[in-house]
């Protein structure tokens, strides 16, 4: 008796996981997997292939990583994207006068560009704030190499050509 | 003496079945997504960035003009006001952005911008804006030199004159905080009242927007932002409540969010 029980919990636990299995693989086909916070579908991959100008930075610079903390300390990164063959980052939340334009510049070096290692294995970040300016800095636009952004509540340029920030004032 | 033994263990057993059985029919039904926060329905249509000086019907469902600061800032108020109209005009559906900055102009200006901008554009293509024209959408960030107040301000602003339109145009709130910046309540107080455009940037920003007293998002992704928020099907899935609904003249209801990118 206690056999033919033992069979019958056998046969439930196996349909069981014969359902979740079919549920599984159901989900994948219809490109519906949301495991671990991170669904595919269509639309967003429509979206993601959408955007192929820009290019993010990679895996290391996932907030609170050891490589990243390693670059911004206690700063929350806003944005960080390759433009040309450089790396830019831009941060809020600092300490009062941070600097908050960030630049790496990889300049032929491919390897750097690419964004699959840490960019700091290759060159190092340089910090940049415009003078008489203080506060975080979000990227606005990107137009070639200038960067459209808000410091602190003033919208101006930075050029990445020239590393020097003017005001982005309209005429 | 052996079957009272093994009762509480045969219990034990189908219970243990039963459930894998019900999770399992569960997640048949449901999929997986029912067992993760995620937009539901899924959002299956984007608005795209692109400056006013780019017309493009092409590249995604529906566009947002990027107007950024504007005022005493790039870029003109009249461009704007033009790329709207066109838009309006070509039947695509369509947001207008602004990204207001204390040193573009003072909220006053602002609220005098979005006026001209809803007559401009309501005078020009009356029939045509209250079906694609979604209305006007301000990126407010605490570091744009506004407090949470005046934003507030600016927002009531824009929703009492959006709200005296016909057709679908409003306000949207494609806004930022992080930690030690606008709080939890300042952030609800904000886009109470309009569409919430949340700018999903980082685990921080997933909590505000789960945690506000918003049931519909139009989930605002980025390609420039860090890993791994840097991905649209990523960010998707993690923020919970229904996506912004729109049909824009079609007869189906569509469900979208909103790529910035710039262009």
């Amino acid at each position: 008796m206690a056999h033919a029980t033992s069979r019958k919990v056998w046969i439930a636990l196996t349909a069981g996981a014969a359902l979740i299995v079919v549920a599984l693989l159901g989900a994948s086909l219809a490109g519906n997997d949301a495991r671990a916070g991170t669904p595919v579908h269509p639309a967003a991959n429509r979206a993601a292939s959408a955007a192929h100008s820009l290019m993010s930075c990679g895996t290391w610079s996932e907030q609170g990583s050891a490589a990243a903390t390693a670059v911004v300390s206690n700063r929350t990164i806003r944005d960080c994207v390759l433009v040309g063959t450089d790396w830019v980052m831009t941060t809020v939340g600092g300490a009062a006068g941070s600097a908050n334009v960030g630049v790496l510049r990889c300049r032929s070096n491919a390897s750097c560009a690419a964004g699959v290692r840490n960019p700091a294995a290759y060159a190092r970040w340089q910090w940049f704030q415009p003078a008489g300016v203080t506060g975080g800095a979000t990227i606005l636009d990107i137009n070639g190499t200038t960067l459209i952004l808000d410091v602190g509540g003033q919208q101006m340029s930075f050029s990445l050509a020239n590393d020097r920030f003017s005001s982005e004032m309209e005429n | 003496m052996t079957v009272t033994h093994l009762k509480p263990a045969r219990r034990g057993r189908r219970a243990i079945a039963i459930t894998a059985i019900a999770l399992g029919g569960l997640w048949a039904v449901a999929g997986p997504a029912s067992l993760a926060f995620a937009q539901s329905p899924k959002p299956n249509h984007h608005f795209l960035d692109w400056r006013p000086s780019v017309f493009n019907t092409r590249s995604s469902q529906g566009v947002v003009v990027e107007g950024v600061g504007s005022g005493r800032c790039a870029y003109s108020f009249s461009s704007i006001e033009k790329a709207t109209l066109r838009y309006v005009r070509a039947k695509k559906p369509v947001w207008t952005e602004f990204s207001p900055q204390s040193h573009c102009a003072s909220v006053k200006s602002y609220e005098s911008m979005i006026h001209s901008l809803i007559h401009y554009v309501e005078s020009k293509a009356p029939s045509d804006a209250k079906t694609y024209w979604a209305g006007v959408m301000l990126d407010e960030e605490p570091n744009f030199g506004f407090s949470a107040a005046s934003v507030i301000s600016l927002n009531k602003y824009a929703n009492a004159q959006t709200g005296k339109l016909p057709g679908i145009t409003f306000v949207s709130t494609e806004d930022a905080t992080w930690k030690g910046a606008w709080s939890q309540r300042q952030y609800d107080n904000i886009v109470h009242g309009t569409v919430a455009a949340p700018q999903v940037y980082n685990s921080y920003m997933v909590g505000i927007a789960n945690n506000s007293h918003v049931s519909e998002n139009l989930v605002t992704v980025n390609p420039a932002m860090p890993h791994p928020f840097n991905s649209a099907s990523y960010v998707l899935g993690r923020v919970k409540g229904s996506p912004y609904l729109g049909a824009f003249g079609t007869r189906t209801t569509t469900n979208w969010y909103n790529v910035w990118q710039s262009q």
